[in-house]
């Protein structure tokens, strides 16, 4: 009963877990999905908190809760308090916004806190129990954990498909009691079976689970199809959600797939193209908008062939350098004006690279263009004819921060240099991104653009790469060849009353002169820049610029994370003392989110840990380190592979769900195969951790960036080939301390306790890692703490 | 005794038609209004002595919902009803000096609002156009401006975004409400050398103010400061 309980109860709370996630990237922004799942998650370690402390006044429980009847209870409550969150998140009047402003906001977030949490106090508990009660089989519990585990995580989307976020959330809730409630309709409506399963239905655990049951399939009705009175909202300061607050604007399509839910929606307020000239003549493009996740609008045009607007926008630019372009290669990350481009231009094909199948559909059924569903970097990499021009429109988020930790591999060095790659002798790079002050993405960009070029040894980069701005937009223009004459864009420019920024050498063009700011920022901001590259100092500009503009790589690819946290007060100030703007920053979050996290983790274990010293009992110090250290281990290891793997699997949920079943999976196996093993093969496997992660500090990368070049089956196929080496002997060292190391219920309560601790603190300090270091860098902080679990086993005095 | 009600009854006498006539009724907001243009117009460096003059004249507390007049002379923004606000102060000065009008210049308001701005521009030209969406606010705010004697104002309701063709060309356009973009229908009601004057940026989180002057056939935009200003058709809010 125990394994098959907690097989079921880890299914279900990674898949909610998982549904969670997309219910907050929705309704919130996707760092403050994290956040508040990150804490929810230490309601696993708070059960085995809860034991330890019980442990003296109630000697035997772990065998008292793992009969039939109480572990009913536990799926009974786990069932009551998962679908009970859902119905307080869609009705919780948290807005994140007013949080500094408004006290009772924080009443909201604690009782998010709270209501998330207790649902996996339930899982948790229900887990530690296995271990508690049969510590001599902790390798078929572990098996069970982890099993259940990745296939929660596998099963969550096919649910999302079919059901929507939260009917889908409320299923994989419920999923552990389906079987339950045939049992009760059974036995309410059929004849009473002799042969019914278990000891009978009318034995405690099966009334309970029958209950369970009823209450379940009435709940669900709550949360399924589209007339449910439950459901979830986005964010109001999303873009979708202000579009729908105009007259005669709506929804007419909503598609929820593994890569996000995409709503196409119809205005009469939608009469704008972003870089547009204001010297276009006509009215507007007719137009309707594709949101995903409630924002990244991307905007649909009347597919004209000739586009009239477009040679009006700003990021036509690039188009006048290269007249009747043969091949075009269009990438829209948002935005939606790149297509018109490429088909103003006259150029003879056009090939749209979109890693989203709804969008990819939607795009060629309406443009009717050729679209390719894959990952736009693996059709760079992809080897194939060379294109005369490839556009990438990339506006961001619709506010400023809310990326910051967004991995975008569009705009890194190596994107860039791979595009390069594919660019014909008088190719250009077309990148459009929104305009905004202090000058930060336009510094990056340019930036990126000339070291892309300088690995490409081309001797002088400057001249390869011009920027041109309007009012709200900026374009970079990247040249396969040096740029002879500056006069077709100059003219371009000053027809349409858009800035020429900046151009190595510089035009004799005044700048700053039809969008005028007190300074002529950006063209100063670029020239420092570029003497500072000349004279070898540019590392010294990127030090002392106040945000962080340095060009992104993709070990770091996160081109909207601007903010120095040594430098806040100065932006602060800079920004016009708004608060809000910093406040919004994904980055922020992680920091708080880590410190809630620290400081609940302390509770967590120095209270109880005080407390059993004031009793004459001692907490193994040793032990609960140990475990600590294999809960870091294993999730920055987690961690690694969930971020690595969105370049070639091209979307962060795909990546998450193959790195998270994947690790899971291969690790369930390595937790049965520990159940065989002694208690040497701890050290065996740790130093065999310990070895391969810090050899995939060095090779792990370039493996990933090669697996571009494969067909996207063969990258999952990869991928979970990846996984294999350090999943398996991941799951040794935890079942396998739990059966050798520790020796009394209570203490293994606390090493669980210790483990989850961990497993919240690593995972939020594994992004901030990655943000700081780069993604590579997890790994060998997952090194040093498998290093330092095997010092806790080979200094222990037996 | 006799002495002195004859000079009471003489003082009453005087008193009473002196009162009555004087012309100028008494203002229990001149001081606050006078203190508001000195610290937050003045201090912050507005200087046209028209737009100063403007903003001592027109009595904003009677443009703000009644309970809220002794807020009116305040630094801020006020709710005004409808999902709107009638604009700081300093806000009001700073766009009607941007714009640099004349006397005798023709101004178009996209979003009357209160009625408040369209009475400051009335003190410096007497040819204010001004149009709001919003029904209930526009029947207000006529009935406040037609009550305080600003007559030359004409006001309609309409969906500003597409100007008011009939009496174009303007001087200057101003939009006193949230565009993500330049609305190019107001564009073409400018006369050359024209201005015109808008909160630019996302309509739903902060934005900048900026001014654009048609020269022959370019436009040149300034870039001034940034500010928060509810949503251009912010009549929707709440009409779902």
């Amino acid at each position: 009963m125990i394994f098959s309980a907690v097989f079921f109860l880890s299914f279900s709370a990674l898949s909610f877990e998982v549904l969670l996630a997309r219910l907050f990237s929705i309704s919130q922004w996707h760092h403050l999905s994290f956040m508040v799942i990150s804490i929810a998650l230490l309601g696993f370690a708070a059960g085995g908190v809860l034991f330890f402390v019980l442990d003296a006044r109630m000697p035997g429980w772990e065998k008292k809760w793992s009969t039939k009847t109480r572990l009913g209870g536990l799926l009974f409550g786990f069932c009551l308090s998962t679908c009970f969150s859902l119905f307080v998140l869609s009705r919780i009047p948290f807005d994140y916004f007013r949080l500094p402003f408004e006290p009772v906001q924080a009443l909201y977030l604690l009782c998010l806190y709270l209501i998330l949490g207790v649902a996996f106090f339930f899982a948790g508990l229900t887990v530690m129990i296995g271990y508690a009660a049969y510590p001599e089989k902790s390798g078929t519990v572990y098996f069970a954990n982890m099993a259940g585990s990745a296939c929660g995580a596998g099963a969550a989307f096919p649910l999302l498909v079919a059901f929507g976020e939260t009917g889908a959330a409320a299923l994989s809730a419920l999923i552990p009691l389906l079987p339950a409630a045939g049992v009760s309709l059974a036995a309410v409506f059929g004849k009473p079976q002799r042969e019914s399963p278990g000891p009978g239905v009318k034995t405690p655990f099966w009334r309970i689970l029958s209950a369970a049951g009823i209450v379940s399939i009435a709940t669900v009705g709550l949360f399924l199809g589209d007339s449910a009175p439950i459901r979830i909202h986005p964010s109001p300061y999303k873009a979708l959600s202000q579009t729908l607050q105009f007259p005669k604007s709506a929804v007419f399509e909503t598609r929820s797939t593994l890569h996000g839910r995409v709503d196409g929606v119809r205005s009469p307020f939608f009469r704008h193209a972003r870089g547009l000239s204001l010297k276009f003549p006509a009215a507007p493009p007719a137009q309707w908008v594709a949101f995903k996740d409630g924002d990244h609008p991307l905007t649909f045009y009347a597919p004209e062939p000739d586009a009239p607007f477009a040679p009006y926008t700003l990021q036509y630019a690039g188009y006048v350098l290269v007249p009747d372009p043969g091949r075009v290669l269009v990438i829209q990350a948002g935005g939606g004006t790149a297509v018109p481009c490429a088909r103003a231009s006259g150029a003879k094909s056009v090939t749209v690279a979109e890693s989203n199948p709804v969008l990819a559909e939607w795009i060629h059924r309406h443009y009717g263009l050729s679209v390719i569903n894959d990952s736009p970097r693996a059709v760079l990499s992809a080897p194939g004819p060379a294109f005369d021009v490839i556009h990438v429109e990339d506006w961001g988020p619709s506010l400023p921060g809310a990326g910051a930790l967004g991995q975008d591999y569009l705009l890194t060095v190596d994107a860039f240099a791979a595009a390069l790659k594919r660019l014909s002798e008088k190719g250009v790079l077309i990148v459009s991104r929104r305009l905004r002050l202090p000058p930060a993405d336009a510094l990056r960009l340019w930036s990126t653009a000339r070291e892309a070029l300088w690995q490409a040894e081309v001797s002088d980069p400057g001249r390869h790469i011009v920027l041109l701005r309007s009012w709200d937009a900026f374009v970079l223009i990247v040249s396969s060849q040096p740029l002879p004459d500056f006069a077709p864009l100059t003219d371009f420019a000053n027809r349409l009353n858009f800035d020429f920024v900046f151009s190595q050498p510089m035009v004799p063009d005044p700048v700053n002169r039809y969008s005028r700011f007190p300074e002529p920022y950006y063209h100063d901001a670029l020239g420092r820049l570029a003497d500072d590259y000349a004279k070898g100092t540019a590392k010294a500009f990127f030090r002392e610029y106040l945000i962080d503009v340095t060009p992104r790589t993709d070990d770091r690819p996160f081109p909207d994370r601007f903010l120095k946290l040594d430098k806040i007060k100065a932006l602060y100030r800079t920004t016009g003392s708004r608060f809000y703007g910093l406040f919004l920053s994904g980055e922020i979050i992680v920091v708080v989110v880590f410190l809630e996290a620290a400081l609940i983790s302390m509770v967590f274990l120095v209270l109880p840990a005080l407390l059993a010293h004031r009793r004459r009992k001692s907490v193994p110090f040793r032990q609960t380190i140990y475990f600590f250290f294999v809960g870091t281990g294993f999730m920055f290891l987690e961690m690694y592979f969930i971020q690595a793997f969105v370049l070639p699997l091209s979307d962060p949920v795909i990546s998450f769900v193959v790195g998270v079943i994947g690790i899971l999976l291969f690790s369930a196996v390595g937790g049965r195969f520990s159940q065989k093993l002694g208690s040497h093969a701890m050290k065996i496997s740790l130093w065999i951790l310990a070895l391969f992660t810090a050899a995939g500090f060095w090779f792990l990368d370039q493996w990933i960036q090669d697996m571009l070049r494969f067909s996207k089956g063969h990258r999952l196929a990869v991928a979970f080939a990846l996984l294999l080496p350090m999943g398996l002997p991941a799951g040794i060292p935890f079942p396998l301390g739990m059966r050798t190391l520790l020796e009394t219920p209570q203490e293994r309560a606390f090493a669980w306790a210790a483990n989850g601790c961990a497993s919240v603190l690593t995972a939020v300090a594994a992004v901030q890692v990655a943000v700081s270091f780069g993604i590579s860098a997890n790994l060998l902080f997952a090194a040093a703490s498998y290093l330092a679990a095997w010092i806790c086993v080979a200094t222990r005095t037996t | 005794m006799k002495r002195f009600n004859f000079l009471l009854a003489v003082f009453v006498l005087v008193s009473i038609p002196a009162l009555v006539f004087s012309g100028e009724p008494v203002d229990p907001y001149r001081k606050k209004r006078e203190e508001m243009v000195r610290t937050q117009i003045q201090d912050r460096g507005i200087t046209d002595k028209r737009v100063l003059s403007a903003m001592k004249s027109v009595p904003r507390h009677r443009f703000v919902p009644e309970g809220l007049e002794d807020k009116a002379y305040g630094d801020h923004p006020l709710p005004i009803g409808e999902g709107q606000t009638i604009s700081q102060p300093y806000i009001v000065a700073l766009m009607t000096e941007k714009l640099s009008l004349d006397p005798g210049a023709k101004v178009l308001e996209i979003g009357t609002g209160s009625g408040y701005q369209a009475a400051v521009l009335a003190e410096i030209t007497p040819n204010v156009y001004t149009i709001d969406i919003k029904e209930k606010l526009y029947e207000k705010s006529s009935k406040i401006l037609k009550e305080l004697g600003y007559t030359n104002i004409k006001i309609r309701s309409g969906d500003g975004y597409f100007g008011w063709e009939k009496a174009q060309p303007f001087d200057a356009v101003m939009i006193t409400a949230a565009v993500d973009h330049i609305p190019p229908p107001l564009l073409k009601q400018l006369r050359n050398g024209g201005r015109l004057i808008l909160p630019l940026g996302n309509p739903f989180s902060y934005q900048n103010l900026v001014r654009v002057t048609k020269k022959g056939e370019d436009y040149i935009i300034d870039q001034i400061c940034g500010v928060l200003f509810v949503p251009m058709t912010g009549h929707a809010l709440g009409a779902r």
